[in-house]
């Protein structure tokens, strides 16, 4: 048996199951973004059962978009550990039973344990797994794959929202959880399509290094990261191969380019958020009525979806394959570039086209967060990273709509928050840029004798990472011959 | 002495006036105003008032604008569409208006709507008087459980003199008395908004609750549709969404199950035969479902 699993890892499908992986991350991202969005529906039906008010009830939103993302990379280490389909059926379990017994609610502080902390943790224990096995089933077609995945958020809300409306005026809002609860349950499902793989890389060329960079990441000494290893097979494992596996797990933390993309992680979500939340109240600001500030959302939710699949198909292209770092940067950058314009727009027709632009990048850079993540780390290390990533979005998430909110407190006008969003994000995609060029440079001056005629800094760890592939295919045909 | 005589004159005379100016209460009541301006010809205007309690109120209608200016026109009232007797007026035009004034003395019974009408023009001007509107109604019930509680509100702008919650059996209505089933209502009066919460909800609750705002005049009325479900109704669904989600799972893990034994069979020594094809595959950039089989014997736990 392990004899076979040394030579039997393969190189990624690019089809095949992988779209039933791809179709199971899409339900994923339906049940767990587009249900904690669709809860702020319930809110007004807290609100009167419970005689609170609106503050009471916002916590819970936050408390299961916050779980979510901060126990992320608890997602990611138990998906590495057990399986990630164990991670995914667990969190569908957990969620669900979280959903179900918040119907049985008595008062509001029952509800941020039951629907806030347990479902949020259910939630976080699907997400970061789902998101990694789509990356290790996808090679080629690696942005489409994530593209059509995350559009699920999208698309789940739009479906959603009326869906939920709709159940709680025929059950109220006991019974719509209850409901809600059997509907999260299909996570299960999602998680029993998801197949563990061991991927051929992980043997032969684990970590796509710089080459130019002294470092290098050793490759874990036990077979691989297990996504896919027998729980059977840990019981030989002892306690100090263990540590020095976790250890191992996360060594992508010291590469360079993970810590500058995680720094422009962070900025990012602290940007991105905040146009999100105040393009209504802006825009009834600025006099647009309330029925044309609720179409701006919907452009903006419809014309995500579209950015999340056309971009992801668009960076798959083999021209832009080797830009792809640059096309997210583009992507951030303009998203940055549309927030500071908002302050000259101030009727409907003028802000239609930024909503519209809006939404188009924001689905583009959400299509290519684990693409260009799973560029600088590789797939060995994707779902360590992922939760890595998913837990620095969670802190930004929280802080920045309550300072958005003082800065339009104090100023008086919404200028202030779409410019410090604005410049959030186009400081993160310069951030990127100018390490990029820092690269390029170095290289240039060191290698003045290679012929690197293209952009390498980036794309040069594509283009090892497609010689190896080459290699793997070199060394399986003279074994066979 | 004059001086004197003067002084008792004058004391007589403020006194007099002292008398004179003094309003009996029984006199003169007060009188609210309402006026409309309507401008040009063939309008129809309408006017909303909020009537609380029983009072004398003058409707005024103000025409402005009128082509030709006319050295007069007649205007007559009517009420709820029916004319009122003796009501027709010549109204002369002063300073580019024609004003015409009627007062109502308005009782329960006079609420409705008041039109005063100019034929020559075809303008009319309607208030329609009545009690405060309860508004947002909600058209479709509120649905709750038994043994649940469940709070129904009623708000109004202005502040009526007291609430009160009734149950609509058929065609009478019962008023829910707090009490006498403490248990089972409470009933909560801020205002110009009130709740009321019925606790132990059981399938008898199930019906029309009336909230009353009571003014002088006439109580205004809403009503509220509560319906009271047993736990078994969203649970059907709920279960069959739990069924249909073993019933995935199962298929999905049979499945792999059955395609695993043709794992075993494969030996050892085939395993870079099996791994080249599927890497041929993958390189062909084929998605067909068909080659599954092929790649599933790769894939392991």
């Amino acid at each position: 048996m392990a004899q076979e699993k040394k030579k039997g890892g393969v190189l990624p499908p690019d089809g095949g199951w992988g779209w039933m992986i791809v179709a199971g991350c899409f339900v994923v991202t339906v049940c767990t973004r587009a249900v904690t969005r669709c809860i702020s529906i319930f809110f007004v039906e807290f609100q009167m059962h419970f005689a609170r008010d609106y503050s009471g009830t916002a916590w819970i939103h936050s408390l299961v978009d916050c779980t979510t993302m901060l126990c992320a990379p608890l997602g990611s280490l138990i998906g590495n550990r057990l399986s990630c389909r164990v991670a995914v059926i667990l969190g569908g379990f957990l969620s669900s039973i979280g959903l179900v017994l918040s119907s049985f609610a008595t008062s509001l502080e029952y509800l941020y344990l039951t629907l806030g902390v347990l479902t949020g943790l259910g939630f976080a224990l699907c997400y970061t797994p789902a998101i990694a096995m789509v990356g290790l089933y996808f090679c080629e077609r690696k942005a489409l794959a994530y593209g059509i995945a995350m559009s699920g958020s999208g698309i789940g809300t739009f479906i959603l929202a009326p869906v939920v409306q709709l159940l709680i005026e025929h059950y109220s809002w006991r019974g719509a959880l209850l409901i809600l609860g059997g509907f999260v349950s299909n996570l299960c499902v999602c998680g029993a399509l998801i197949r563990p793989i061991i991927l051929k890389e992980e043997e032969a060329c684990p970590l796509p290094v710089d080459s130019e960079c002294e470092y290098g990441v050793k490759p874990p000494m036990v077979n691989g990261v297990p996504s896919g290893k027998a729980v059977g097979d840990k019981l030989e494992i002892d306690a100090k191969q263990r540590c020095l596996r976790s250890m191992q797990e996360y060594n992508f933390l010291l590469i360079p380019d993970f810590l500058v993309l995680a720094g422009s992680f962070l900025l990012l979500a602290s940007g991105c958020s905040l146009p999100f939340v105040y393009l209504v109240p802006y825009a009834l600001d600025v006099g647009v009525s309330h029925q044309h500030a609720a179409f701006l959302m919907s452009i903006l939710g419809v014309i995500d979806i579209i950015g999340n699949i056309t971009f992801g198909w668009l960076t798959d292209r083999r021209c832009l394959k080797k830009y792809r770092n640059i096309c997210y940067m583009f992507a951030v950058g303009m998203e940055g570039l549309c927030c500071l314009f908002i302050p000259l727009l101030r009727t409907f027709a003028l802000l239609v086209p930024f909503s519209v632009l809006y939404g188009y990048f924001d689905g583009a850079y959400v299509a290519l967060i684990p693409v260009v993540t799973s560029d600088v780390v590789g797939t060995t290390y994707l779902s360590s990273a992922l939760g890595v990533v998913y837990f620095l979005h969670a802190v930004p998430y929280l802080v920045s709509p309550p300072i958005g909110g003082w800065l339009v407190d104090t100023t008086g006008t919404y200028t202030a928050t779409f410019f410090l969003s604005g410049f959030a994000l186009i400081s993160s995609s310069l951030l990127l840029f100018s390490v990029a060029v820092i690269r390029r440079c170095q290289r240039n001056q060191k290698n003045s004798l290679r012929k690197d005629p293209k952009w390498v800094s980036c794309e040069d760890k594509q283009v090892d990472y497609y010689t190896s592939k080459k290699k793997d295919l070199m060394i399986i045909i003279p074994a066979t011959s | 002495m004059a001086s004197f005589r003067h002084l008792i004159l004058l004391l007589l005379y403020c006194d007099g006036m002292k008398t004179e100016t003094t309003p009996s209460p029984q006199s003169d009541p007060v009188i609210t105003t309402r006026k409309v301006v309507s401008k040009g010809q063939n309008q129809v205007t309408i006017e909303e008032l909020a009537i609380l309690k029983p009072q004398t109120i003058e409707l005024s209608c103000y025409l402005t604008d009128i082509p030709n200016n006319p050295p007069y026109l007649t205007g007559y009232w009517t009420k709820d569409g029916k004319g009122i007797v003796n009501s027709e007026e010549t109204v002369n035009r002063t300073n580019e208006q024609y004003i015409l004034k009627k007062t109502f003395d308005i009782l329960a019974k006079d609420l409705g709507n008041y039109s005063c009408i100019f034929k020559e023009i075809q303008t009319q001007v309607t208030f329609v008087l009545d009690v405060p509107v309860i508004k947002d109604k909600r058209d479709k019930p509120i649905v709750s459980y038994t043994g649940d509680s469940v709070v129904l509100a009623c708000k109004l702008k202005q502040t009526p003199n007291t609430w009160n919650w009734y149950k609509a059996n058929n065609t009478e209505k019962g008023l829910i008395n707090v009490t006498a089933n403490p248990l089972n209502y409470k009933i909560f009066i801020h205002g110009n908004e009130t709740k009321l919460t019925v606790l132990n909800l059981t399938e008898e609750d199930s019906g029309k609750y009336i909230c009353s705002a009571e003014f002088d005049i006439k109580p205004s009325e809403s009503y509220i549709e509560l319906k009271v479900l047993s736990y078994i109704e969203p649970l059907k669904p709920f279960i069959a969404i739990v069924l249909e989600v073993i019933v995935l799972v199962t298929l999905i893990f049979l499945w792999e199950k059955c395609n695993k034994p043709q794992n075993d069979n494969i030996s050892a020594g085939e395993n870079e035969l099996c791994s080249e094809q599927i890497s041929k595959l993958t390189r062909d950039d084929s998605n067909g479902v068909e080659n599954n089989t092929a790649r599933q014997r790769k894939l392991e736990h």
